[in-house]
């Protein structure tokens, strides 16, 4: 599998959008090459630090609401 | 209501993103930290970025499914004013007298510490968002952060299809993770060896 393809179904596969025999065969594949195994551990850590940011930004844009409408 | 209950709830509220709790503590405690810059060397633009910061490290915590703050919202988000405040003036050479406690205060030195920490990573990672361009920026704010779909995106951009906006997306992804791979390696070095001569 190309990489470019291989991002995509561990993303499909983070978000938990593949169907069940497809999610099968993805789980036996992690188990099978550490490769995409590294793969995914990585990039769900790379999404978790993206959700994050957002997280983060929209929190800021509030505090900076919250503020302007106070004072 | 009783005060511990209305507490849970506030910090219930902002683990939840709901913005009348971030407006009922901002109200709460505002005022208190302005004094607290403004009386301590500080201008109402640092006190409004001290008590932006507080909110944060408050956040972390109710988030952190520990409620148990052991004491008020006020006295903990003082402390942690108080303790950005004393740090940030030592940086500045701005000392001045010991800054006194308008009220108590409890220790917070280790989660203004995993704040610091938190704050420089996530400073990286906007630094290194904001060093894709465009539109490898708005490619990957769309997805990853706003998480619309490809075939959206395409459209929203321009692409003919959702095949070259994902092929696009892809090469954007690859430099980001390497400027991550190259620039969050030297923070963590750097920390390490901070940890290692204390």
């Amino acid at each position: 599998m190309e990489e470019i393809q291989l991002i995509e179904a561990v993303e499909r596969y983070i978000r938990g959008e593949m169907k069940t025999d497809e999610r099968v065969y993805f789980e036996q594949l992690r188990k099978t090459n550490p490769e995409v195994d590294q793969l995914v551990v990585e990039h769900t850590l790379f999404i978790h630090q993206m959700n994050e940011v957002g997280e983060l930004r929209k929190f800021k844009s509030t505090l900076n609401e919250v503020h302007t409408g106070s004072c | 209501m009783n005060p511990d209950i209305k507490e849970k709830e506030l910090l219930e509220g902002l683990a939840l993103g709901d913005k009348k709790a971030v407006e009922t503590i901002y109200k709460d405690n505002f005022n208190m930290v302005q004094s607290l810059v403004i009386n301590n060397n500080g201008s109402a633009q640092e006190a409004k970025d001290v008590f932006q910061e507080a909110m944060i490290v408050l956040l972390e915590k109710a988030r952190s499914g520990n409620f148990e703050l052991n004491c008020q919202i006020k006295t903990y988000v003082y402390s942690v004013c108080r303790r950005i405040w004393l740090k940030r003036l030592q940086q500045y050479n701005r000392y001045t007298n010991e800054v006194e406690s308008m009220v108590g205060t409890v220790p917070v030195e280790e989660d203004v510490e995993e704040y610091e920490k938190r704050d420089q990573e996530f400073a990286m990672m906007e630094k290194a968002i904001g060093s894709l361009g465009e539109p490898c920026k708005s490619l990957i704010e769309a997805f990853y952060i706003q998480k619309r779909n490809m075939q959206d995106i395409a459209s929203q951009f321009g692409y003919t299809n959702a095949d070259n906006a994902k092929n696009q997306k892809y090469k954007c992804l690859m430099r980001l993770k390497n400027y991550f791979s190259l620039n969050i390696k030297t923070v963590s070095d750097g920390r390490n060896s901070i940890n290692r001569s204390c």
